[in-house]
C-alpha cells in the first residue's frame, strides 16, 4: 500500500495552506485538573420487525461521574414507521432538564448543530431554553465531518482532520462562531484535545461570546475526570443506555410475542 | 446481611451471584430458598472495573484510577458458587442437592458461625480437630478418624507444602486415642517425632522369608538376567532357608551348580559363578539390612503404637521387598483377626493385632507406580480393595500423583490435596476424586504452605483448610545451607582465636 499515494487525494492545491491556517488557528494549552460534579446524557433506540409492524425500545440516560444515575428514561411500543430518532432526542432533552440544576457541568453526546439544528429542527427551541437556563450545558462529539473553517480554501477532509495533522498535543482551535440559525441559536464551537497523543473531540456552546478563557476553563473541568482525552460521564452515559438485540427479545418475550415471531419455525 | 444476589442461570448444583465485595475462594455462602437453607462454597471469585475494560495504554490506566475511585459502581464483584446441599441435612453428613435451582434475584448470606460449626466441627466421637478452615478461621476444621481406617486417605501436595506435617497430625491424633499406625520412612522424616508411644524400627529383610523372586530382586540381581535368577531358584531351596547357617548353605547349594558335572547344568555355570559372586557381595554390603536371624519383622510392631519403620537405608527394590512383605503379612494378620473375632475360626490364636491398623505410605509414587507392577503396589492395591473389611487402613503420600497407579489412588475415600502446581498432577487428582469440582482444583496453585483441600468421607463437606503445625515434628524442613555455612565459619574462628589466646606471647616466634 502507498501511503504518499492514497494520502495525496486529500492534498489539494491549498493543502499548506490550510495546514498553516490550522496551524495558526491553534492554541496550545495545558489543562489542570479542576474538581466539578458533571453529568453526561446520552440516548439510544432499537427496534424489531415482524409481521408487518415493530416492537421499538427508546432510553435516555443522565448518570454522573461517579456513578450515580440522575435520570434514566425508557419509552417503548408497537407502531410502523415510528421516527425513533426523534423520541430518543426529545428524551435526551427531557433528560437535561432534569439535570441542569443538579450539576456543574452537562455533557451532551453528540452535535448541537448537527442533531438539534437540522436533523432535529423541530425541538430548538426546547434545547435553547435549556441550555440558556444555567448555560451550564456543552455539546461533545467525538467524531465531525463539519468543514467550515477551510471551505474558502477548497478543503476536502473535515476541519478535525487538519486539527489532527497539524497538532499532537494538548490545546484548542479558535472559536468558530456560527450564526446560520438566527440570533438566538449562535453556535460556537471548538476542537479542543485534552492531553498528549488523544484524539481531539468538538465541543459546542450556545452563543456567540465564548472567549479562551472559558474554554482553558472548560478543559480544566473536562480534564479531571477524562480518560483517553475523553470525558469518562459520556462513556458511562453511553454504556448504561444502550439497548441490545438481547434486551430487546427479553421485552419481546415479557410482551408475550414471541409466538407471533417463531411462527416462521414451523418452515423449518 | 445480604452479600449479595444470584444473577444469570443458575442450576440445581451451582449458581452465579454478584455481590457487594469479593468473596474469597473457599469461603461458604447461603442462600435461603422456598425449600430451606441452603450452603454453597465459593469456588471462583472475580472482580472487574468498568473503568479499567477497555484501557488502551499507560495513560489511560492512571487517568481511570482516579475514575475508579470515585465510581461506586465502578467494581463489579462475581462469585461462582457450587451448591454444597441443604443445611438441615448437612449438619448430618448427607449433601441432598435441591431439586430446583435458586431463582436469580435470590439473595445470598453469610452463614452463621454455628451453621458451619454443626457441619466443619461436629462433636462427636471419632471426629478431631486438624485446623480451621481457611476461609472461616473462627471455624475448627474437624476430620472424622474412624472414615480414613475404614476408607482409607491419600495426601497428596508438592514437596514443602506440609505432607509430613499433615502425616504427624494425624499420627499424633491417631497416638492420642491409642490407635496402631506403621508409617514407612523413606526418608527419614519421622524417627525424631517426639509424641507418646513411638516406636522406631530399623527395617531388616529376613531371607528366609521370602519367595525366590523377592530374594532375587533383594540382592539385586538384574531383571533381565534370566540364567542369574534360574541360578538362585535352584539354591534357594527350602533346606537354605531353614538351615542354621543361612549363608554358608547357600553358598553351598550354588557352588554345587558350579561344580556340577551334570551336561545340562553346565551352561548356567558362568551364571552360577556370577551368582556366588552376588551373594558375597550382598553379605557385605547389606550386612545392616539382610538378617537371617532376624526372626519375623513383624514382631517388632507394637499394638497401640506409632511404629516409625525407617526403610531410609533401603535401596528402592529392597524397600519395595520389604514393604510388600509388611503389606501382606499385616492385611494377613488383620484377616486372621477379624475371623476369628467373629467366632469364624477355630484355629488357635494366630494374629498379632486385635485393632485396626493404620498404615502410611510415603513416596507412593516410588512404591505403586502406575507403569510397572512391584510387590509393594501388589499388596497395596489388595489393602486399598479389602482393608476396609478387615480393619487396615492405607494413607498414601505423595508429591507426585501423575506417577502414581490410579486404580489405588480412585479406592482412597478421602483426600487432603496441597498446593499442586503440575497439570498433569491436578489430571490425575481430578480423575481419582469425583467429589472435587474442577474449580476448587483449578485452586490449588494458590494454597499456601499449610492450606489443604479436605475431600472424601472423612469430612461432611468438601473444605478448604489451614492444617495445624505439628510442634512434636522436629524434621522434614529444608535445611538453610548458607546459615549452617556461617556457623560452621563462625566456629572455625572461635576454635583458632582460642588456642592462639592460650600461647604465651613470649613463647611465640617471629
Amino acid at each position: 500500500m502507498n501511503r504518499e499515494k492514497i494520502l495525496s487525494v486529500l492534498k489539494g492545491p491549498k493543502f499548506e495552506q490550510i495546514l498553516q491556517k490550522a496551524t495558526c488557528n491553534w492554541n496550545t494549552f495545558t489543562p489542570s485538573k479542576e474538581q466539578v460534579v458533571t453529568a453526561g446524557i446520552d440516548s439510544s433506540f432499537n427496534n424489531t420487525k415482524f409481521q408487518g409492524i415493530e416492537l421499538w425500545a427508546t432510553t435516555a440516560v443522565s448518570i454522573k461521574t461517579d456513578g450515580e444515575v440522575l435520570v434514566d428514561l425508557h419509552d417503548s411500543g408497537l407502531g410502523s414507521d415510528i421516527d425513533l430518532s426523534r423520541i430518543a432526542s426529545k428524551m435526551e432533552i427531557d433528560a437535561c432538564e432534569k439535570t441542569v440544576d443538579e450539576v456543574d457541568l452537562v455533557l451532551m453526546d453528540g452535535s448541537l448543530h448537527s442533531q438539534f439544528m437540522t436533523r432535529q429542527s423541530a425541538l430548538d427551541a426546547q434545547v435553547v431554553k435549556i441550555m440558556n437556563k444555567k448555560k451550564n450545558v456543552i455539546f461533545i462529539a467525538k467524531t465531525s465531518n463539519t468543514k467550515k473553517q477551510f471551505e474558502s480554501l477548497g478543503s476536502l477532509a473535515g476541519d478535525i482532520f487538519y486539527y489532527n495533522h497539524v497538532t499532537n498535543g494538548p490545546g484548542f482551535s479558535e472559536i468558530f462562531v456560527e450564526k446560520n440559525y438566527g440570533f438566538d441559536k449562535i453556535i460556537s464551537s471548538t476542537f479542543v484535545r485534552l492531553s498528549d497523543s488523544t484524539p481531539i473531540i468538538k465541543l459546542e456552546f450556545l452563543g456567540g461570546k465564548h472567549d479562551n478563557d472559558e474554554i482553558k476553563s472548560i478543559m480544566n473541568k473536562l480534564f479531571k475526570t477524562s480518560v483517553g482525552g475523553y470525558p469518562y460521564a459520556l462513556k458511562l452515559a453511553h454504556n448504561n443506555c444502550k439497548i441490545s438485540d438481547k434486551e430487546l427479545g427479553k421485552m419481546v418475550s415479557l410482551l408475550g410475542l414471541s409466538n407471533e415471531i417463531g411462527s416462521r419455525e414451523v418452515l423449518g | 446481611m445480604s452479600l449479595g444476589f444470584v444473577v444469570g442461570e443458575s442450576k440445581p448444583t451451582s449458581v452465579t451471584a454478584i455481590t457487594s465485595r469479593s468473596l474469597s475462594v473457599g469461603e461458604y455462602i447461603k442462600i435461603s430458598i422456598d425449600e430451606g437453607d441452603i450452603l454453597g462454597l465459593v469456588e471462583r471469585s472475580s472482580v472487574s472495573s468498568a473503568a479499567f475494560t477497555d484501557v488502551k495504554n499507560f495513560h489511560e490506566a492512571e487517568e481511570s484510577t482516579e475514575i475508579a475511585d470515585i465510581n461506586k459502581r465502578d467494581k463489579t464483584f462475581t462469585a461462582h458458587i457450587g451448591i454444597l446441599g441443604f443445611l438441615e441435612n448437612l449438619r448430618k453428613g448427607q449433601s441432598i442437592i435441591p431439586a430446583i435451582p435458586p431463582i436469580p434475584g435470590t439473595e445470598i448470606t453469610q452463614p452463621t458461625n454455628q451453621d458451619l460449626e454443626e457441619i466443619f466441627s461436629p462433636k462427636k466421637e471419632g471426629w478431631l480437630k486438624i485446623g480451621n478452615l481457611l476461609r472461616n478461621k473462627k471455624i475448627e476444621a474437624k476430620i472424622n478418624l474412624d472414615k480414613i481406617v475404614s476408607r482409607h486417605l491419600g495426601i497428596l501436595a508438592m514437596t514443602g507444602m506440609g505432607k509430613s506435617n499433615l502425616v504427624s497430625l494425624i499420627t499424633k491424633k491417631i497416638s492420642e486415642v491409642k490407635g496402631t499406625v506403621i508409617i514407612f520412612d523413606y526418608h527419614n522424616d519421622y524417627t525424631t517425632l517426639n509424641i507418646p508411644n513411638v516406636n522406631v524400627i530399623d527395617a531388616k529383610i529376613n531371607p528366609r522369608l521370602l519367595e525366590a523372586d523377592q530374594f532375587s530382586e533383594v540382592l539385586e540381581i538384574r531383571e533381565n538376567a534370566d540364567v542369574q535368577q534360574r541360578v538362585l531358584r535352584m539354591s534357594f531351596t527350602q533346606e537354605v532357608k531353614e538351615a542354621g547357617e543361612f549363608w554358608n548353605k547357600l553358598e553351598y547349594e550354588v557352588d554345587l551348580l558350579v561344580n556340577s558335572e551334570d551336561k545340562k547344568l553346565k551352561e548356567i555355570r558362568t551364571s552360577a559363578y556370577r551368582v556366588q559372586d552376588i551373594i558375597e557381595d550382598a553379605q557385605r554390603r547389606f550386612d545392616d539390612i539382610l538378617d537371617p536371624e532376624v526372626g519375623n519383622p513383624m514382631d517388632y510392631i507394637k499394638e497401640g503404637c506409632t511404629n516409625i519403620i525407617n526403610i531410609s537405608e533401603l535401596s528402592e527394590k529392597q524397600a519395595n521387598v520389604a514393604m510388600g512383605f509388611y503389606l501382606q503379612q499385616l492385611l494377613k494378620d488383620r484377616k486372621n483377626a477379624t475371623i476369628a473375632k467373629h467366632g469364624k475360626s477355630k484355629k488357635q490364636k494366630d494374629y498379632k493385632f486385635f485393632e485396626p491398623v493404620f498404615i502410611i505410605l510415603e513416596e507412593a509414587h516410588v512404591f505403586i507406580p502406575k507403569d510397572h507392577d512391584t510387590a509393594a503396589k501388589y499388596w497395596a492395591a489388595k489393602i486399598a480393595r479389602e482393608g476396609r473389611k478387615f480393619g487396615v487402613g492405607l494413607a498414601i503420600v505423595s508429591q507426585r500423583p501423575r506417577s502414581v497407579d490410579l486404580n489405588i489412588l480412585s479406592q482412597m475415600g478421602s483426600f487432603a490435596i496441597m498446593k499442586i502446581i503440575q497439570e498433569d498432577d491436578q489430571r490425575q487428582i481430578a480423575s481419582a476424586t469425583e467429589s472435587t469440582s474442577r474449580e476448587l482444583i483449578s485452586q490449588l496453585t494458590s494454597l499456601n504452605v499449610g492450606d489443604a483441600v479436605l475431600v472424601g468421607q472423612w469430612t461432611n463437606l468438601p473444605s478448604m483448610v489451614h492444617v495445624e503445625e505439628v510442634k512434636e515434628k522436629k524434621m522434614g524442613a529444608d535445611q538453610s545451607a548458607t546459615k549452617a555455612w556461617i556457623k560452621a565459619d563462625k566456629m572455625k574462628n572461635v576454635g583458632v582465636e582460642h588456642t592462639q589466646g592460650l600461647v604465651q606471647k613470649d613463647l611465640l616466634l617471629d
